[in-house]
């Protein structure tokens, strides 16, 4: 049958806001909304090392990178477990666009360098220790890579249009449509 | 035609809902037409996707213009619809995809990209207030032989509709609904003047002269100085909560048949026979249940019918469209088809003897499709139901 | 008062002294390694070997000689470091009297050094999670002292003076030996090195890279790369314009 998906009931017309937003978008896709938020997690922490890094120091910093590293490699897991659904799943290739799989290209080659770069790291130097030895021809180029492409990432996300500009199309439609709402009722 | 102004007509939360999509895909899986025909432009994900594209295109130019070839595939996978609302249910951002579509309805039949099959409804409408083409004079016709008041006022106004008045399947239904409101006691009348409320322009795109056929129906309606309007067909009852209530206002109520006939019930306006045994389904009208929430009051009114009642799987909020809706059985009658047969396989499944409905669009769909493919299972309007119950 | 240190692998008897001092004055653990058939030992720098002597065993084919090449192979203390530009959290510091340094408290561990230095010099320990190099005992050097390297020389294949006068003795000592200087004159790896090498044959021979006066395009780029966001919000304006433009459009009709 037509997708035999029970959702609660909702008024038609429907009010849109933040909060029926975010609820329905965890309800839609857990996996969905955990990559975003470790996304975005992974790239407000890489931009206040690379932005902010002569200012911050010590072990305020220390702890960015830290955190930065370990959400980084929770993030690879749930990438993979995503982009299967992704690649098994007809319904997503029907509404993904070049610029997604772009996207993804992008997220791929950030992940290898950044496994590349983590890799001495401890506990990863314990857990895998010849990751170290078997990266390491790109371990040397990793760093500057892995930087490289978060800019470029974000000057395609916004010009291409990519999950930026969606991102502020999203937020000027629900406060657009939050205030047509108010004034509607 | 013009492909570069189809996307022009698109209004401000239109354009930002092309890039705020989030691309999560549940619509697709839930629309009824994808389901059937698998062809990807009528899956309403794509649909935004490559009128995002259009939008693209027109906000940085030197990616290239749209041209007429490929937007007249979108626009035919736009209109490869029911407008059954499913994809909105679950859609995240809760965004009023119905508007969606009819605004793109709209926006395309002006740039010259309405359907043929629409363009000639239009056309029908324009002549003879009616989308059939029937003549105008005949649309109280279906009144002869029966007992239907023409008052010049009355408390009540039944709005019989196009698909009541023209279509001879649906006689007894519209005789059923005049039955209960005389058990009821009800005053009330057909309009002399009754035309199109309408929402086939809405449907189609082709609003131009919706107005007009908007204030015939009000002028009449006002003359009667009626204060409740009784709806059959749920198409009439939304477009009339949705574009005549701004006119009409508070001083009218309006409700659809199956409402009126549960208050009838509570209030011992009419009164039933004992409760039959006889193994009654229903099936929910996408405008009635989920984008007007009554699913409740047809359970009420069956439970004093039938002591056997038994629910379709798909009911309710997360009904699935019997494929009657949105003038979708003009553009594709078989993919129409396709999909009511589903819904009288699942009626099957559940041994259900009577299928019933609320709506003549689905009473027409699926009672066509049940008698194609030889189901034993009835299809009935609820009113007939309740009119054969009737003490 | 800018100082540098001229290191003469001719000299050197491959003693490892200056190993040893600089692991005492650093308070380095030892490292643990495997008997291999190679003399140098440790065979890499670490983040606790700051300094090692590299073996080299050159064997003449035709003539049966052999030569031991005893060099001794650390940080270049360069005068623009590759480390210094490329640590986002600035980190490194070049001092005025030629250190460049590697400050513990501030690294974060991101290895940016790691892959910037030219020499491949800087390097990781996943224990502290940081990166640490040669650093010419700069808490020395402040006082006007020698590194602790220098001081435990023997045979003065190591020799600290002022920046000037370590010039002019390599300069004096490439006569003699008709050989190279590699760290300024002849060869100024990124400007200049605060280690200048006077050799006998080709920097090559003894693994000296073949390094540029100017900093390769990496480390630049790495830096630059932030500016990407100017792009970035100028495309996100002329989104943002283009739909201002449709909305008073809108507006007007």
């Amino acid at each position: 049958m037509a997708g035999e998906r029970e959702v609660p009931k909702k008024k038609y017309p429907p009010e849109v806001n933040y909060s029926k937003v975010l609820k329905g978008m965890i309800r839609t896709s857990p996996l969905d909304t955990t990559f975003h938020i470790l996304m975005a997690i992974l790239l407000i922490t890489g931009l206040i090392i690379d932005l902010l890094g002569p200012w911050l120091g010590g072990w305020f910093s220390s702890i960015r990178s830290i955190a930065h590293g370990y959400i980084g490699a929770l993030f690879v897991l749930v990438f993979i477990v995503y982009i299967i659904k992704v690649a098994i799943s007809k319904k997503m290739r029907t509404v993904l666009t070049a610029t997604n799989y772009i996207d993804f290209l992008l997220y791929i080659i950030l992940i290898i360098t950044g496994i590349a770069i983590a890799s001495p790291n401890k506990p990863w130097i314990d857990l895998v220790p010849g990751l170290s030895d078997v990266l390491s021809p790109i371990a040397l180029y990793a760093p500057m890579i892995h930087v490289i492409t978060t800019y470029v990432w974000i000057v395609f996300a916004i010009i291409f249009p990519g999950g930026i500009l969606h991102g502020l199309a999203s937020v000027y439609l629900i406060s657009h449509l939050k205030k047509k709402y108010k004034t509607k009722k | 035609m013009k492909p570069e102004k189809f996307i022009d007509n698109f209004g401000r939360s239109e354009a930002l809902w092309m890039y705020a999509c989030s691309r999560c895909g549940a619509c697709v899986d839930v629309c009824p037409v994808y389901t059937e025909t698998g062809d990807k432009y009528t899956a309403p994900g794509f649909k935004i996707k490559k009128m995002r594209g259009l939008m693209t295109k027109k906000l940085m130019p030197f990616l290239g213009s749209a041209d007429a070839e490929s937007t007249k595939k979108i626009v035919k996978g736009l209109y490869e619809c029911t407008l059954c609302g499913r994809c909105w249910s679950v859609c995240p951002y809760n965004y009023d995809l119905v508007s969606l579509w009819e605004t793109a309805r709209e926006s395309a039949f002006e740039t010259g990209f309405g359907q043929d099959p629409h363009k000639e409804m239009i056309e029908a409408l324009k002549a003879e207030n009616n989308i059939f083409k029937r003549p105008h004079a005949r649309r109280r016709d279906w009144t002869k032989g029966l007992d239907i008041p023409v008052k010049e006022k009355a408390d009540t106004v039944y709005f019989v509709g196009c698909l009541m008045s023209y279509r001879g399947q649906l006689k007894p239904a519209a005789k059923a609904m005049a039955t209960i409101l005389n058990a009821a006691g009800e005053n009330w009348t057909i309009l002399e003047g009754e035309v199109c409320c309408g929402v086939p322009m809405k449907f189609s795109g082709g609003t131009s002269h919706m107005d007009e056929l908007m204030e015939t129906n009000i002028r009449a309606i006002e003359s009667t100085g009626a204060r409740k309007i009784v709806f059959s067909c749920p198409g009439c009852y939304r477009m009339f909560k949705q574009e005549y209530s701004e006119v009409l206002g508070n001083r009218v109520r309006m409700v659809h048949g199956i409402e009126l006939v549960d208050s009838y019930i509570n209030s011992g306006k009419i009164k039933l026979k004992d409760k039959s045994g006889e193994r009654l389904t229903y099936h929910d009208p996408c405008e009635l249940s989920r984008l007007l929430g009554i699913t409740e009051e047809p359970r009420r009114v069956f439970a004093n019918l039938t002591t056997q009642f038994v629910e379709l799987p798909g009911n309710k909020f997360n009904v699935v469209c019997c494929g009657g809706g949105g003038l979708y059985k003009a553009i594709d009658l078989e993919g129409s088809f396709g999909i009511a047969e589903k819904r009288i396989s699942q009626a099957e499944e559940i041994k259900a003897k009577t299928l019933t409905t609320a709506c003549p669009s689905c009473y027409m769909t699926i009672s066509q499709t049940a008698r194609s493919k030889k189901s034993n299972v009835k299809v009935i309007d609820f009113a007939e139901a309740v009119a054969q119950q009737l003490e | 008062m800018e100082y540098a240190v001229l290191v003469d692998p001719a000299k050197c008897i491959g003693c490892r002294a200056c190993q040893v001092a600089c692991k005492r004055w650093n308070n380095n653990p030892g490292e643990e390694t495997t008997f291999s058939n190679e003399w140098t030992n440790p065979p890499k720098l670490s983040y606790n070997t700051y300094t090692h002597i590299k073996f080299e065993l050159e064997y003449n084919q035709t003539t049966g000689d052999t030569k031991w090449r005893f060099f001794n192979w650390r940080c270049m203390q360069c005068k623009v470091p590759a480390c210094a530009e490329a640590c986002p959290v600035k980190a490194i510091t070049k001092y005025e009297e030629g250190p460049v340094v590697i400050h513990q408290d501030r690294c974060i561990g991101c290895k940016f050094c790691v892959s910037a230095c030219p020499f491949e010099i800087p390097k990781f320990d996943s224990v502290s999670g940081k990166v640490s190099k040669c650093h010419m005992c700069f808490d020395r050097v402040a006082h006007g002292k020698e590194p602790t390297c220098v001081q435990s020389c023997p045979t003065d294949a190591l020799v600290f003076g002022t920046r000037d006068s370590i010039i002019q003795k390599a300069k004096e000592r490439k006569e003699e030996l008709n050989g190279y200087i590699y760290g300024d004159v002849d060869n100024k790896p990124l400007g200049g090195s605060g280690f200048i090498y006077v050799l006998d044959v080709e920097p090559s021979v003894y693994g000296l890279p073949n390094v540029g006066e100017n900093l390769s395009p990496t480390v630049p780029v790495l830096n630059l790369s932030k500016w990407l966001l100017v792009p970035a919000a100028l495309g996100g304006l002329a989104y943002l314009v283009a739909w201002r433009k449709r909305r008073m459009k809108e507006k007007e009709e």
